[in-house]
């Protein structure tokens, strides 16, 4: 992925830089809001990171100009304003997630991933079904299947195994699942989502050969291979 | 009665009898010098003009005198006066004074009897003179007079029995109205003041240095605030790198490492955890509550998706679950810290529950304008006087096989959460177990 990052704080610049790079992608750095602007109008990118607080001209305000003018290209937000409020301002004016600082690397590029993902399927024609292996969704009926047999879900699970084939091959963290699914934004300290996994595992996985819900240890989860 | 009314009785009794013996003393003196002079004028005239110009004057003063203010007696021998009546006879000053106190006490019991002031002399060795001076007007003129004044001593004493009493029953009331005051404050932990608007002097000073104290510690707590603020805020950026360097580590450590790095790991989001639940406390505490006529959100709403988070957790600990949801109109608040304040709760109730055991969550409407929820459990419990430490924050139960659960910011958040909200938070036994309850006021017209 090709990255336009906008932040002024060097420290944290280089650092999300620096794991950009280590995880394979090209990153670009600007340290302030009219730099940044003009990089992200003038070149093509794959994911912008927009840091909320910027000199010059603000983080919401980029986003602004860059939506006015036709520009779609995926925004993360980064901020150290934890609030449910600036959450929603930053969501509302354009943004696709909001990630708060301090963060893990890990978090970070599993979330610059889902939405270089999702803005990717948003661009193809208008899917019915979600397939990946045997599993098939029918995104209609909310019907589920895995090889010839029906599986059977609650609301809840059904959410979560369309997030996670939606994001198939991707490592998604816990906290990127509480807000998908269940739009919580603050960490409940305890397994709950590991419990929800290990049922949804037991319906999908049981009696099949192949395992494809796994657990990325101090990471989250991945559905495929 | 009070020690200081006792007092003040004593001395306005020792201030009565010094004025009696003053008047009393003053009447004896004058009575003394007329009857004295009397005498000293007819001892005079019987020894230059002779025996019948005293008869003369005698008689002319006293036998054709009935309203005579001086009665005469002359005798040939000395003897015993023949007067009718209290008498007092003696030369003696003080002896003389104290047998006329003492008269002045005995009541006559015969009304013809009459008070008289005696006094007699030998005018010649075979000739004696008396004198009685009644002083029946006197004594009562002084009895009045005494009467009067201890009548007014009483008055007095009475005026100052009840101003004291009001004066204490208001300064008390005053106390007592500041110290409820007082624990309202500590109890709500806000940064309200005391009303140093007394009519009492002394409650304004003592409502002015509370204040001063309750500034102090106001101060001492946001500085306190700010300190942890801080370390947590800076903390935290070094720790989500150290986490982030972990994790790229324990993909290249040999596999016999790999579960100490995942401890690493865990550490670091138990303090990250710590971190982030310190700083939510901090801006919740610092930032003024909620207005209840703004965004509505549904209880029953946030509570089912909440319930629905833990149930499977529940479930795998073989603890029932039970929902008694009451139909309540939405209330005011913010969705996501209702949902963060019931997972704790429940979270908890959980947590502490033992296998087979029970956790019930209901609401119902208390009033018109309150809600309450209870979220109660058939766990240990927490004992009564561990009952509100439990809410300060890093504050561990006693039990032993608490010490190492969560990171003790959990009720502290619920409380900030809770007061966020205008409500109140209370701990109740469940015998067994515990019962957390939140009462909650509803949304109100703008």
């Amino acid at each position: 992925m090709k990255v336009l990052l906008i932040e002024d704080d060097v420290a944290v610049a280089q650092f999300v830089a620096e794991e950009l790079i280590r995880a394979g992608h090209e990153c670009d750095i600007s340290s302030d809001g009219s730099e940044g602007l003009v990089a992200a109008a003038t070149q093509c990118w794959d994911v912008l990171i927009v840091d909320r607080m910027l000199p010059k001209i603000d983080g919401l305000s980029v986003i602004e100009a860059l939506r006015a003018r036709g520009d779609s290209t995926p925004v993360l937000i980064l901020s150290a304003l934890s609030e449910v409020d600036d959450r929603v301002k930053g969501l509302q004016i354009g943004a696709d997630d909001y990630l708060v600082k301090p963060f893990a690397s890990d978090e970070l590029t599993a979330r610059l991933e889902a939405i270089f993902r999702r803005a990717g399927v948003n661009r193809s024609e208008y899917k019915t079904t979600l397939e990946f292996a045997d599993v098939v969704i029918d995104l209609m009926s909310h019907k589920v299947t895995r090889g010839n047999r029906d599986v059977s879900l609650q609301p809840r699970e059904y959410r979560l195994l369309e997030y996670l084939m939606s994001n198939s091959e991707q490592i998604v963290t816990r906290s990127m699942l509480l807000e998908s699914v269940w739009g919580y934004h603050f960490d409940p300290q305890t397994n709950v989502i590991d419990v929800h996994i290990s049922r949804l595992r037991q319906k999908i996985d049981k009696d099949f050969d192949i395992p494809l819900v796994h657990t990325v240890r101090g990471v989250g989860y991945r559905f495929g291979f | 009665m009070s020690r200081f009314n006792l007092w003040l009785m004593l001395l306005a009794l020792a201030l009565l009898i010094i004025f009696t013996l003053h008047t009393s003393f003053k009447l004896f003196d004058q009575l003394n010098r007329d009857v004295s002079g009397r005498l000293d004028f007819l001892t005079t005239l019987c020894q230059s003009e002779g025996i019948d110009a005293l008869t003369e004057v005698i008689r002319h003063q006293s036998y054709n005198n009935h309203s005579a203010s001086h009665l005469y007696y002359l005798e040939s021998q000395v003897s015993s006066p023949i007067f009718r009546g209290k008498y007092y006879a003696s030369e003696d000053s003080m002896g003389g004074f104290l047998n006329f106190l003492g008269a002045l006490f005995d009541h006559p019991t015969d009304l013809q009897q009459t008070r008289l002031f005696l006094s007699a002399r030998e005018i010649s060795p075979s000739l004696s003179l008396t004198i009685g001076r009644p002083y029946t007007t006197e004594f009562q003129q002084l009895v009045r007079l005494v009467v009067n004044v201890a009548l007014m001593i009483l008055c007095f004493w009475i005026g100052a029995l009840i101003t004291t009493a009001i004066a204490t029953h208001r300064a008390l009331a005053g106390m007592y109205a500041l110290s409820v005051d007082l624990e309202r404050i500590m109890k709500t932990d806000t940064s309200e003041m005391l009303s140093t608007r007394s009519t009492m002097p002394f409650l304004t000073e003592v409502a002015t240095i509370g204040n001063a104290l309750l500034r102090n510690v106001s101060t001492r707590r946001v500085a306190m605030r700010r300190v942890a603020d801080n370390i947590a805020h800076d903390l935290r950026t070094p720790l989500t790198r150290m986490r982030s360097r972990i994790s790229r580590l324990r993909l290249k450590v040999p596999r016999e490492l790999a579960g100490e790095a995942d401890q690493l790991l865990g550490d670091c989001d138990h303090l990250l955890g710590s971190f982030n639940a310190l700083l939510r406390i901090s801006v919740l505490e610092a930032g003024t509550p909620i207005r209840l006529h703004g965004a509505s959100v549904s209880l029953t709403t946030v509570l089912q998706d909440v319930i629905e988070l833990y149930e499977p957790v529940a479930q795998t600990k073989q603890i029932t679950c039970v929902c008694r949801l009451a139909r309540v109109p939405p209330l005011t608040g913010e969705a996501q810290l209702l949902a963060q304040l019931f997972a704790n709760l429940l979270d908890n109730a959980i947590k502490y529950t033992p296998a087979q055991g029970c956790v019930t969550v209901a609401s119902y409407l208390v009033d018109p304008r309150h809600v309450c929820v209870s979220i109660s459990d058939t766990g240990r419990g927490i004992p009564d006087d561990e009952k509100r430490a439990v809410f300060e924050p890093f504050y561990r139960c006693q039990a032993p096989d608490d010490r190492a659960v969560g990171h003790g910011l959990g009720l502290s958040l619920v409380r900030a959460i809770v007061h966020y909200h205008r409500g109140v938070v209370t701990l109740h036994d469940n015998h067994p177990g515990l019962r957390v309850e939140i009462k909650l006021p509803l949304q109100t017209s703008a």
